[in-house]
């Protein structure tokens, strides 16, 4: 293990950690750029320690949400039945996928990325009186995902119900299918499904997607591991930067004006989206070999 | 007679019990291993700079290693809680749902390991 390179992977993924928290965002979409465009790392090592470093953010994160009672953990727990599934095919499919679609599924995602950043999230979560009185209106497993949550800032308790379900189920198992083959979060596609088909509420569905994309990550991290792919060298000063860098992040966030910082990301992220799409074609951009 | 409003408060009772004991399985889980991956960095820049044998090297990297294991296995963990928590609750419906997930990451580990020992082989 090359201690110099331990240090450099540490701060690197520490600052793309601390920036991605500032803006609530995972680390993992910088990551496999970072190891791969600047650290000449070979895309599948990029994975499987981006892969890591998501579900130690992803737990270091969930504790304050579930805190806050804003972790719809029922909800959790369904989807993620979807996103395993969807995980596991994304495993079995890596082998199959060669290292420059990789990098071309890659740009798309940062590119739909930075559109999302572009535009604000809507919050198209309806509240309701109180979740019993809905109950008589949908099955047996919708009827008990319906929840509430409490508005610090307003002092209420806000109840809201679950939309489209299977819908929500189906983006779902494609977000653990992109997570897999890509190491990432895919917040890509979790944000559509929670926001757009559910519903969330905005705070409830950063909440609970934090907490289902560690299991997700897990999933596959799970395989990578026992078949060697995980390089430890790699992983461990990423993981470890990434989850301190969250935590920086997360307390910077308060601080800094949030819309300046999201112009400088959706620039960033298109100027990823063209490097990877670059790697897909072939073409070195930063002298890389 | 249990009245409909009481059965949803202490519904609510148990999602807020469960949150606390996840919140803590999850935020010790994620200290525990980012303090052996710490651990085996340090070890290994010390090993580095005074020089250790090749049996001593090879101690840092282990506990980075460990440290990586106990971040994947984390959230694992925590599915089982909850498939525990649900079961003591007696949400038998729910209990399946946390036991599908369980089973469906154990049945792709032995698919994933399976695989590649026969694409190896």
């Amino acid at each position: 293990m090359n201690v110099s390179m331990a240090l450099w992977l540490l701060l690197a993924s520490l600052a793309a950690s601390a920036l991605g928290g500032m803006l609530g965002m995972a680390s993992g979409i910088f990551i496999v750029p970072l190891l791969t465009l600047f650290g000449h790392f070979d895309l599948r090592t990029a994975i499987g320690a981006s892969i890591v470093s998501v579900i130690a953010c992803s737990c270091g994160g969930a504790a304050s949400y579930l805190r806050a009672r804003l972790t719809n953990v029922r909800l959790a727990i369904v989807l993620e039945v979807a996103t395993t599934a969807g995980a596991l095919s994304g495993v079995l499919l890596s082998g199959w996928i060669p290292e420059r679609i990789l990098f071309a599924i890659f740009a798309v995602v940062l590119a739909v990325s930075a559109y999302q950043m572009g535009i604000k999230r809507r919050d198209l979560s309806n509240s309701a009186s109180a979740p019993g009185d809905m109950r008589s209106q949908d099955g047996w497993l919708k009827s008990r995902l319906h929840s509430a949550y409490p508005d610090t800032q307003a002092g209420v308790e806000v109840s809201y119900r679950i939309h489209r379900l299977r819908l929500g189920m189906t983006l779902m198992y494609g977000a653990g299918l992109i997570s897999a083959l890509l190491g990432i979060g895919s917040g890509v596609l979790k944000i559509p499904a929670m926001d757009s088909a559910l519903r969330l509420p905005i705070k409830v569905s950063s909440a609970t997607s934090n907490f289902m994309i560690g299991v997700t990550a897990a999933a596959s991290a799970g395989v990578y591991f026992a078949r060697g792919e995980i390089a430890t060298a790699i992983a461990g000063p990423v993981a470890l930067g990434s989850v301190v860098g969250a935590v920086l992040g997360a307390k910077l966030l308060m601080k800094v004006p949030g819309e300046s910082i999201r112009v400088l990301f959706v620039i960033v992220l298109l100027l990823l989206a063209i490097q990877m799409g670059c790697s897909a074609l072939g073409v070195s951009v930063t002298g890389s070999a | 007679m249990v009245s409909p409003l009481e059965k949803d408060t202490v519904a609510a009772a148990r999602i807020e019990s469960m949150d606390a004991v996840l919140a803590r399985i999850l935020a010790a889980g994620t200290w525990l291993s980012c303090a052996l991956i710490a651990a085996g960095l340090v070890y290994t820049a010390i090993a580095d700079v005074i020089q250790s044998d090749a049996a001593a090297m090879l101690a840092g990297p282990l506990l980075v290693r460990s440290g990586i294991a106990a971040v994947i296995v984390l959230p694992v963990v925590r599915v089982a809680a909850m498939a525990v928590m649900f079961a003591r609750n007696r949400e038998l419906r729910f209990f399946a749902v946390a036991l599908s997930v369980l089973v469906i990451i154990a049945v792709g580990l032995a698919i994933g390991i399976g695989w590649h020992a026969h694409v190896q082989g």
